[in-house]
C-alpha cells in the first residue's frame, strides 16, 4: 500500500490518485506536471534576430496598433496567420485620434483584445516561436543568478543620478501623479539611485500610472530577446520590513492563484426544480385528465387536412397489390405519435393487400418498421424488410437508383427479390408508391431531393410526418407541380385521413386526442401567465434597477 | 498541408462526385455511383466503429473505478444487444423485448424530458430575453398550439384553426424557414468548395 | 421539363458553383477579411471569446459538441465546420488546467473530433496534453446522444458549451441542461427545427449561416474568411433573382 502511495501523484484538479508518470490525469485531464516546450521546438541562438535585422518595432506599434499590427500579419505565414487575424489591438480613445483609425477598429472588439491576446499569444508562442521554459526562482532570496542580477542592477545604480537633472523638465509638464497610499507605500523610491546622464534621453512614459518618468520600462531590443545574451539590468533591492511584508502578502496571492482549489458548479437553484417538476405534474395530470375524468373528454375531431385527403385520395387509386415501399425513418422517441399518423393508412393499404417493401436510413428503422407493423390490430405480414441503408443521402440515392446492390439478400442470406411483388423492383420508379414515415424535415427533404425525382410520375410520393416537421415538408405538397403527393401528420394528420375514409377511430385513440388537446391547453395557459408575469416583473425590476454591465455582457465592452 | 495524398485523393474523388452530379456523362456518372456505393460500406463501418468508440470511453471509466457500475451496466447493455441481434433475428421475441420494454421507453420518456424542457424555457423566455421578439415567438407559438388542437365542447377554433394556423405555418414560418435554409445552402456550398480545395482539413492524416 | 432545359439547369448550376468558388478565390488575393474588422459583429460568437477566456481563467473546461452530421449528407458540411472551429477552440484553451471536451453523435464526426484535437495539440506542441477519450461519441440515436452528452455536461466541470453541428430538437435537453447549471451555451446549426428550439432554449443562439461563419470568426482566416465575402454576393444574388422574379410573374411574365 505504501509502495502504491509513492508512485502515485494527486490531481492538484479533482484530486483523484494518478501514476507517477502519467503527464495528465486520467480522470479530468488536468496537468500532472509543468507544461514545458519540447526541446527540440526550443529556439536556437540562430533562431533569433541578429543584429540589423528587422524585428517588430514595439515604439511604432504604440504609435499605431494598427499598422504596426498589418505589418506583423503581412509578414506572417498563411497558417500562422489564422491565429494573429483575430488578434485586436485596442485603441486609446484620444482627441485628435485619426477618424480613420476609429473606423478601423469596431469598438466591441476592443475591450476583448487584451482577452485575445492573452491565451491566443500563449498558445501560439509556442507553435510560432517558443519560448524557453521559465524557471521559477526564490525571490529576493540569493541564487547564483540572482547575484549576477544584483550586481548588474547596482551598476546600473551607480549611473542614475543624471536623471534627477532631468526630472524638473518633466515636472513643469505633468502636474504630479496621485498614487493611492498602499501603491506609494510601495514604491522604494528611497532605494531607487539617481539616473545617469546618459538616461535622461531614455524615453519618458506618456501615459497611465507611470506617466512622466523616464526609463521604467526598457525598450525591447533583439539582443533582449535572446536569453543567452540578455543584458540584466537590476540592482539591489534595500527592503525595509515593510517592504517585505508586503512581498509576502504579493507572494502568497501568486501561490494562491496556482493553488488547486475545489471548483463548485452552480446548483441548479431549488425554485427552479421545483418549477420543472410543477410543469411536468401539470402536463402529466392534463395528459390523463380525460382518463380517469370522463367530463373531460370531449368529442371534437380537429380541423381539415387538405393533404391528409390528398394522400387518402391518392391510396385510393392504388391497384390491388400493388408494391409499396415504405421507409421508416424516425427515431424511437416519436413512435407513438408516428405509429398514430401511420395506422389508418396502413389500415388503408392492408384492405388493399398491398406488400410492403421497409426501409430505413435509420440504423434502428428496421426494429421500430417491425413494432408498427405487428401493433396493428392485424399484424401486417406481407411485408419485406429489406434493412438499414447507411450513408444518407448517397445511400439513398444508391439505393433509389440500384436496390437490387444494397441488398441481394435477407439477413438469413435467402434471395431477396423474388415472387410477384419484388420479381418485378429494379429501381425505386418500380413501386407503385413510395410512403416516407419520417420525424426529422431534413431526412423528408433527402428523400424529396434525392429519391423523387427519380420516380416519375407513375410512382407518387406520400410523407407521414410528425407535427414538428409539418412547417418544412408542407411546402412539398403546395408547389407546382406536386413533389409530395400528400401528407399525413401526426396524431390529428391520422384522425383526419381517418374521418375522409369514414375509419372507425378507436377508443384509445381519442383518449389520446383529448389527453393531447388538455395538455396543449395547459401549456398555452402556462407559457401565457408565465410569460405576462416575467413580462410585468422584468418592466419592473428595470424601472427599479437600470441595467448595469455585467461581465458577459457586451453592453461592458462598449462601456 | 497536411497529409498531401489522401488530400489529392479527397480532391480527386470530390471533383469526380461534383461533376457526375452536373455532367450527365455515362462514364461519369457510373463512376460517381461507384464511388457512392464505396462510401455507403465506409459509412456502415463507421457506425460500428462509433459502437467502439463509445465502449472505449466507458472501459476506461471501468478501468479507473470512475463511476464503474454504470459504465460496466452500460457496456453490457451494448454488447449484450449487438450479440442478441446477431444470434436472434429481427421478429424474435427477444429483439422485440428488447426493443419494446427498454429502447423505446427510454427514447419516449427522453422526448417527454424534452417537453417538459421546452415548456420551462418558454416560461423563463420573457425573464431571460425580454424584448419583442420574445413576444412574438411566444405568440406565434401559442397559436400555432391552440390551432392544433380542439377546444373541450367547441371543437376547433374558428378562424384559428381553419385559417390563422395554416397561414403562420405556410407563410412567415416557411419563408422564414426557406431563407435561413438558403443561407444555409450557401453555407454547405462554400464549406464543400473548401473541403474540394483541400484548405478544410482541421483533422490530421 | 425538357432534356435540353435539363442539361440547361445543369451546366447553370456548374456555372454558379464555379463563380462561388471565383468569388472565394478573389477574395484570397484582394484582401482576407478580418473578424473585428471587416466583418459585422456576432454576438453571440462575441460572447463565446468572452466565456471560453473566464473558463480557463476559472479553470474550467470547455465543451463542444458536434452533433450527429452523416458522413454522406450535407449535414456533414455544418460538422465540417465545427471541427474547424473546434480546432481554433483547442487552441484558444490549450494553456487551461482542463483540457476541451468534444462529444458527437456518429462515427465519422468522433473520430474527425479525435484526430483534430490530436492535431490541434500537435501543432502547438502540446501532444501530452491529449487524450484520446477527451473526444467522444456519446451515443448513436438523438436522444441517446443527448443523453451521454448531457452527462458530460453534468460531471466534467463545464463552464462553456459550444454547440456547433447538425443537431435535432435534442440540443434541447443539451442546452436546458447547461443552462440549469448555470453554464454558458452557444449553438449553431444547419437544421430550422434545432434553431428554433436553440432560440426558446440557448443563451446565445445562432441563427441560420451564422453557423457556417462560427469558424472564421474564430479566426480560422483564409477561405474561410473570404467564403463569408462569397455567400453575401451570391445571397443579393438571390435576393435580386427572387425580387425580379416575383415582379416578372406580377407584370404577367411566364418564366
Amino acid at each position: 500500500m505504501a509502495n502504491e502511495q509513492s508512485e502515485t501523484i494527486r490531481c492538484p484538479m479533482c484530486g483523484k490518485p494518478n501514476p507517477a508518470e502519467e503527464e495528465v490525469c486520467r480522470h479530468c485531464g488536468a496537468r500532472l506536471k509543468p507544461l514545458t516546450v519540447d526541446a527540440k521546438a526550443r529556439p536556437t541562438a540562430d533562431s533569433y534576430p541578429q543584429a540589423g535585422e528587422e524585428i517588430f518595432d514595439l515604439s511604432a506599434a504604440a504609435e499605431d496598433p494598427l499598422s504596426s499590427l498589418d505589418a506583423l500579419l503581412s509578414d506572417v505565414p498563411e497558417g500562422e496567420d489564422l491565429l494573429l487575424g483575430e488578434i485586436d489591438v485596442p485603441l486609446p480613445e484620444e482627441e485628435g485620434a485619426p477618424a480613420e483609425t476609429d473606423a478601423l477598429l469596431p469598438e466591441e472588439e476592443a475591450a476583448l483584445a487584451a482577452n485575445a491576446l492573452l491565451p491566443e499569444a500563449l498558445g501560439e508562442a509556442k507553435q510560432t516561436e517558443p519560448l524557453p521554459p521559465t524557471e521559477a526562482a526564490p525571490w529576493p532570496e540569493g541564487t547564483p543568478e540572482e547575484e549576477a542580477l544584483a550586481e548588474a542592477f547596482a551598476d546600473a545604480g551607480a549611473e542614475t543620478p543624471a536623471a534627477e537633472e532631468a526630472a524638473p523638465e518633466a515636472e513643469e509638464a505633468l502636474a504630479p501623479a496621485e498614487l493611492p497610499s498602499w501603491l506609494e507605500a510601495m514604491r522604494p523610491v528611497e532605494s531607487v539611485p539617481e539616473p545617469p546622464e546618459e538616461e535622461a534621453e531614455t524615453p519618458m512614459e506618456t501615459q497611465g500610472p507611470l506617466a512622466g518618468l523616464r526609463g521604467v520600462l526598457t525598450p525591447l531590443t533583439a539582443a533582449m530577446l535572446n536569453p543567452e545574451e540578455r543584458p540584466w539590468v537590476s540592482g539591489r533591492l534595500a527592503l525595509s520590513p515593510e517592504h517585505k511584508k508586503k512581498i509576502d502578502i504579493l507572494e502568497q496571492l501568486v501561490r494562491d492563484e496556482f493553488t488547486p482549489q475545489a471548483l463548485s458548479h452552480p446548483r441548479t437553484p431549488g425554485t427552479q426544480r421545483i418549477l420543472r417538476w410543477l410543469v411536468a405534474a401539470v402536463m402529466l395530470l392534463a395528459a390523463f385528465l380525460p382518463l380517469v375524468a370522463p367530463a373531460f373528454r370531449q368529442a371534437a375531431l380537429p380541423g381539415s387536412f387538405p393533404a391528409a385527403r390528398a394522400a387518402q385520395t391518392v391510396v385510393a387509386r392504388l391497384p390491388q397489390q400493388a408494391t409499396v415501399l415504405l421507409a421508416i425513418d424516425y427515431s424511437p422517441a416519436f413512435s407513438a405519435e408516428m405509429a398514430a399518423a401511420a395506422r389508418p393508412l396502413l389500415a388503408d393499404l392492408q384492405a388493399k393487400k398491398a406488400h410492403l417493401v421497409v426501409v430505413s436510413t435509420h440504423p434502428l428503422g428496421p426494429a421500430l418498421a417491425d413494432n408498427l407493423l405487428t401493433s396493428l390490430p392485424r399484424p401486417y405480414t406481407a411485408a419485406t424488410t429489406l434493412g438499414y441503408v447507411p450513408g444518407g443521402a448517397a445511400g439513398l440515392y444508391t439505393f433509389a437508383r440500384l436496390p437490387r446492390l444494397l441488398f441481394a439478400t435477407n439477413a438469413a442470406g435467402h434471395p431477396l427479390w423474388t415472387g410477384a411483388a419484388l420479381a418485378r423492383i429494379h429501381t425505386a420508379a418500380d413501386f407503385d408508391l413510395v410512403v416516407v414515415c419520417t420525424d426529422d424535415p431534413e431526412v423528408a427533404r433527402m428523400w424529396v431531393e434525392q429519391v423523387q425525382p427519380l420516380l416519375g410520375q407513375g410512382t407518387p410520393l406520400l410523407m407521414v410526418v410528425s407535427a414538428q416537421a409539418e412547417p418544412l415538408v408542407e411546402p412539398y405538397y403546395e408547389t407546382a407541380p406536386r413533389q409530395v403527393a400528400g401528407v399525413i401528420t401526426g396524431l390529428e394528420g391520422g384522425m383526419a385521413y381517418a374521418a375522409t375514409r369514414e375509419m372507425k377511430v378507436s377508443a384509445y385513440t381519442w383518449l389520446v386526442w383529448n389527453g393531447y388537446s388538455w395538455v396543449v391547453l395547459a401549456a398555452v395557459a402556462l407559457m401565457a401567465a408565465a410569460g405576462l408575469y416575467n413580462l410585468l416583473l422584468g418592466w419592473w425590476e428595470a424601472r427599479r434597477h437600470p441595467r448595469q454591465p455585467l461581465l458577459l455582457d457586451d453592453t461592458a465592452d462598449e462601456a | 498541408m497536411k497529409a498531401p495524398v489522401s488530400t489529392a485523393v479527397a480532391i480527386g474523388v470530390g471533383g469526380v462526385i461534383l461533376l457526375g452530379y452536373f455532367l450527365p456523362v455515362p462514364y461519369l456518372t457510373n463512376l460517381r455511383l461507384l464511388l457512392l456505393q464505396w462510401a455507403v460500406f465506409l459509412a456502415a463501418a463507421a457506425l460500428f466503429v462509433a459502437a467502439l468508440n463509445l465502449s472505449q470511453h466507458h472501459w476506461v471509466r471501468l478501468t479507473n473505478r470512475h463511476e464503474a457500475g454504470t459504465s460496466g451496466l452500460l457496456l453490457i447493455a451494448l454488447w449484450g444487444s449487438f450479440v442478441l441481434g446477431l444470434v436472434y433475428p429481427l421478429h424474435s421475441a427477444a429483439v422485440r423485448g428488447l426493443f419494446r420494454f427498454l429502447i423505446l421507453p427510454i427514447g419516449v420518456a427522453l422526448l417527454g424530458v424534452l417537453t417538459v424542457s421546452l415548456i420551462y424555457a418558454a416560461l423563463q423566455m420573457m425573464r431571460r430575453r425580454p424584448g419583442l421578439f420574445s413576444v412574438l415567438f411566444l405568440t406565434t407559438a401559442m397559436l400555432i398550439l391552440l390551432g392544433a388542437t380542439a377546444l373541450p365542447g367547441i371543437g376547433p377554433i374558428p378562424f384559428l384553426s381553419d385559417t390563422l394556423r395554416p397561414w403562420l405555418a405556410q407563410v412567415p414560418a416557411a419563408a422564414g424557414a426557406r431563407g435561413i435554409l438558403l443561407g444555409v445552402a450557401l453555407g454547405t456550398v462554400a464549406t464543400g468548395l473548401r473541403i474540394l480545395l483541400g484548405s478544410d482539413r482541421p483533422y490530421g492524416e | 421539363m425538357t432534356a435540353w432545359t435539363t442539361g440547361l439547369t445543369d451546366i447553370a448550376g456548374l456555372v454558379c458553383v464555379a463563380l462561388f468558388l471565383a468569388v472565394m478565390l478573389l477574395g484570397l488575393v484582394v484582401k482576407v477579411p478580418r473578424p473585428g474588422r471587416d466583418l459585422r459583429p456576432l454576438h453571440a460568437l462575441r460572447r463565446l471569446r468572452q466565456a471560453i477566456f473566464l473558463t480557463v481563467e476559472s479553470g474550467q473546461r470547455l465543451h463542444v459538441s458536434l452533433g450527429r452530421g452523416l458522413l454522406m449528407h450535407q449535414q456533414m458540411a455544418v460538422g465540417m465546420v465545427g471541427l474547424r472551429a473546434l480546432e481554433r477552440l483547442v487552441s484558444m484553451t490549450a494553456a487551461g488546467d482542463r483540457p476541451t471536451i468534444v462529444t458527437a453523435g456518429t462515427g465519422p464526426l468522433g473520430i474527425l473530433s479525435r484526430s483534430t484535437l490530436h492535431s490541434a495539440y500537435e501543432t502547438h506542441h502540446w501532444e501530452e496534453r491529449y487524450r484520446p477519450t477527451d473526444a467522444r461519441v456519446t451515443g448513436l440515436t438523438p436522444f441517446a446522444y443527448a443523453a451521454g452528452a448531457g452527462e458530460v455536461i453534468a460531471t466534467e466541470n463545464v463552464a462553456a458549451n459550444f454547440f456547433l453541428g447538425a443537431f435535432g430538437p435534442e440540443v434541447a435537453l443539451l442546452a436546458d441542461q447547461a443552462a440549469a447549471r448555470g453554464e454558458f451555451v452557444a449553438a449553431g446549426s444547419d437544421s430550422v427545427l434545432a434553431q428554433a428550439v436553440l432560440y426558446a432554449v440557448a443563451e446565445e443562439p445562432l441563427i441560420g449561416e451564422e453557423a457556417f461563419a462560427a469558424a472564421a470568426y474564430l479566426g480560422a482566416g483564409g477561405l474561410h474568411a473570404t467564403s463569408l465575402i462569397a455567400e453575401d454576393v451570391f445571397r443579393w444574388l438571390l435576393i435580386a433573382l427572387m425580387v425580379g422574379g416575383a415582379l416578372f410573374k406580377l407584370v404577367g411574365g411566364h418564366p
